[in-house]
């Protein structure tokens, strides 16, 4: 496949150039397997190399035939036996840009290696007529270096057909920050009017109350006007009310801090509100502007934010806020693994907070007597391993912290169990995560990691390009109890680093694991933007 | 024949066990002894079931083999525990309880993979004693252990709080066809003061042979002081 390999990587290499350039090469291949499939939707023809797909397109080949397919015959050299990574079309296209499974591409040039190996020798203390394999040492060294730092495969992509966004819909509760998201993406693709009138949304909660005082008095036909305004002052004075009780919850979810300033007390309120009004479902003007959005792209108007719109909401707009609800699997070794990611994140000027619910349940049978200390521990062992990284801007120094936080509420359940049971993702054992790093390590998939430590010979070559071959063969079933061809990762978090003890730092996340967050700044606020440690 | 294999997980040693029923006759082969209450021997078992064990197995059985196969997405780091009826398979994490005929099958089919381990061919268990840890044989037959890298971890727990860690780091025992009356003390020189009211776990990791095949194996035991 020599010259199809070198175009797609012509390509790919483009794309890094060029992210708005989202497009890839047709071949025989992808016209054979994928036409019938896309029969009645779409037409595919063997344009060659030449010739390139629009982004839509490949978004539309995700959606009706999966990853899996798409990566394995538009970019076969990059295809993998596991469903972890997707194919590299997505970065730029799938929700967010960079949170689909990505590619190991280089984006480091060679005078970065040169200036990196520099760093090097001058850390050794600038030794004097180092040999050339000292030297390559150093410069392999820097390579790797860099590579690490900004190689971003990592999230898996999610099953095919599913959004990483909940689907929200009139009548239903929706997510508060996915609500926001919406909002913010539809006003930044619709324009400031969509924006306004998306704002009379906040009317419908009054009008609600108002209508259930109305009620309450035994729905009489024939209110006067005086009497009808007085419905609606009452049912503000409810809202208001219920915003306050809201805004005191909040407080004390805190853990009841004395002296908030009035800046905070009024972030309280205002998440208080807007959790009201997500509790309330799409208005009937955020209803509309979905409308109008699926109109203007084809879709059918459902005014429902399923995955096809999210899909494109994701690619055309902006928002500061937005909800995760990741549904993904995992194929290790024939056996399908898989879970739902929720997180939730928020940009400002500062950082990137990225927000995961984990609602830590005590075992029906076997809980462990102070709950609350297990989990104060967990968690400070958790965001000390994570809590180590920064998006910087491609030659600015504009940068925004990457700040993981656990919080009680947004869909993750852990079961805790006091006995000598095994953990996973959904059930962590306190004796088994006493002394290593199983929590950080299950954290990562509750942010939407994969596994690293059951990969084959090809995946463990992917995420470590320049080992050499006494690397590579060390890596292989290490300690010799397991099969050849088990590849364990045991300097990364996501593969078996999740075992050395709690306080070893060998087995720190990496900047590629947060890669994603860093496209979310990205997407918002637009330019390049790379992760480092802070 | 009715068939349990468990395997994978996040922690070493994984999971490598096979239970296999047939007309009421059971082999099993055990090699992560921790993932009961309380936690038993590893090695390799045998025998008749209980009559309490029997009655509705194969009834239960029948019915899953009839539902046709269930494979299920396993959580992330979960072992894996693979029915089989027959040739017809369900393939469940630790902690599914899988969903109808299987599910039924999976509650009965479970509790024996601990349950069995009284009835031993060539098995090694852990004890702890006032003055220190040891392996041993349970059966009549010789099982062939590889102990030239064995490792002995301790932990001190205070009311559901670690109080210390201890590990003997990798030990040079050598390897052993162990047979009925074997006994290993194992290494046990850790710092604790062992006062009443408190909880001490012993976990030991080694190799243990299943006929030709090398495997890690591992073992458990806790003591309230």
């Amino acid at each position: 496949m020599g010259e199809r390999e070198s175009s797609s990587t012509e390509e790919l290499a483009a794309r890094q150039r060029s992210p708005s350039n989202s497009s890839l090469p047709v071949g025989p291949d992808a016209v054979a397997e994928l036409g019938p499939q896309l029969a009645g939707t779409t037409t595919l023809a063997d344009t060659g190399k030449a010739a390139v797909l629009p982004a839509a397109q490949i978004l539309q080949f995700q959606r009706l035939v999966g990853n899996g397919a798409v990566a394995r015959l538009l970019a076969p050299e990059r295809a993998s036996t596991s469903r972890a990574y997707a194919h590299p079309a997505t970065r730029d296209l799938l929700p967010t840009r960079t949170n689909q499974g990505l590619p190991g591409i280089q984006r480091y040039s060679e005078d970065d290696v040169k200036g990196r190996a520099y760093e090097i020798w001058q850390k050794k203390g600038s030794p004097e007529g180092q040999s050339k394999e000292e030297q390559d040492a150093d410069y392999a060294t820097a390579r790797r270096e860099l590579h690490k730092a900004e190689n971003p495969i990592i999230a898996p992509a999610p099953v095919a057909g599913t959004s990483i966004h909940p689907v929200l819909q009139r009548g239903q509760p929706a997510d508060p920050a996915a609500l926001e998201e919406l909002q913010q993406k539809l006003g930044s693709v619709l324009g400031p009017e969509a924006v306004e009138s998306m704002k009379a949304d906040a009317d419908e909660d009054v009008k609600t109350r108002a209508h259930s005082i109305w009620e309450g008095k035994g729905s009489p036909a024939d209110q006067t006007k005086e009497q009808q305004d007085a419905d609606y002052e009452g049912g503000r004075r409810q809202l208001d009310e219920d915003v306050t009780k809201r805004a005191y919850s909040i407080w004390e979810g805190k853990g009841s801090p004395a002296g908030q300033t009035k800046e905070q007390q009024d972030t309280d309120h205002s998440q208080a509100r807007q959790e009201i009004r997500a509790e309330a479902g799409l208005g009937a003007a955020t209803e509309k502007a979905i409308k109008e959005f699926q109109k203007r792209n084809g879709l059918p108007e459902s005014g429902i934010a399923d995955a096809a719109t999210w899909d494109l909401l994701d690619a055309s707009g902006k928002s500061s806020v937005g909800r995760v609800e990741r549904e993904w699997e995992q194929t290790l070794q024939g056996t399908d693994y898989g879970m739902t990611s929720k997180f939730s994140y928020k940009i400002d000027d500062k950082r990137i907070l990225v927000s995961v619910g984990i609602n830590f349940v005590p075992s029906a049978t076997d809980p462990p007597p102070d709950l609350g200390a297990v989990v104060k521990k967990w968690k400070t062992r958790i965001l000390g391993r994570w809590n180590l990284f920064k998006a910087v801007k491609e030659g600015t120094s504009d940068s925004r912290d990457i700040d993981f936080e656990s919080v009680p509420t947004g869909g993750n359940s852990v079961e805790v169990i006091d006995a000598p049971y095994p953990s996973d993702a959904a059930h962590w054992s306190v004796p088994d995560n006493e002394n290593d790093n199983g929590p950080a390590h299950e954290f990562g998939h509750l942010i939407g990691l994969a596994d690293e430590y059951l990969q084959t010979h090809d995946e463990y070559e992917r995420l470590h390009p320049d080992a050499s071959q006494d690397e590579i063969d060390a890596a292989d079933s290490p300690g010799g109890y397991g099969d050849p061809g088990d590849y364990t990762n045991e300097t990364s978090m996501m593969g078996l680093g999740a075992l050395s003890p709690h306080d070893d730092r060998t087995a720190d996340p990496e900047p590629r694991h947060v890669r994603e967050f860093a496209g979310y700044v990205e997407n918002y606020v637009g330019g390049e933007w790379k992760v480092v440690h802070r | 024949m009715i068939a349990l294999s468990r395997t994978g997980g996040l922690r070493r040693p994984v999971f490598r066990e096979l239970l296999q029923i047939d007309d009421g006759q059971f082999t099993l082969w055990r090699s992560v002894g921790k993932a009961t209450s309380p936690p038993s021997a590893i090695g390799r078992f045998a025998g008749t079931l209980a009559p309490g064990d029997r009655d509705g197995l194969a009834e239960a059985a029948e019915r899953a083999a009839a539902s046709g196969a269930q494979k299920r997405t396993i959580t992330p780091d979960s072992p894996v525990d693979t029915f089989d009826v027959d040739g017809v398979q369900a393939t469940l994490g630790f902690y599914d309880r899988g969903e109808g005929a299987w599910e039924a099958l999976a509650d009965r089919v479970r509790p024996l993979l601990h349950q069995l381990t009284e009835l031993p061919v060539a098995a090694v268990d852990l004890s702890i004693e006032e003055d220190g840890a040891s392996l041993e044989h349970h059966g009549s037959g010789v099982l062939r252990l590889e102990l030239s890298s064995l490792m002995v971890t301790a932990d001190l727990w205070t009311s559901g709080q670690q109080e210390g860690s201890w590990s003997s780091g990798p030990v040079e025992l050598g390897k052993v066809g162990a047979d009925s009356g074997w006994r290993q003390t194992l290494p046990f020189d850790h710092p604790f003061a062992l006062e009443p009211g408190k909880r001490l776990s012993v976990q030991v990791t080694f190799g243990a042979y299943d006929g030709d095949k090398l495997v890690p194996v591992s073992l458990l035991s806790t003591k309230q002081l």
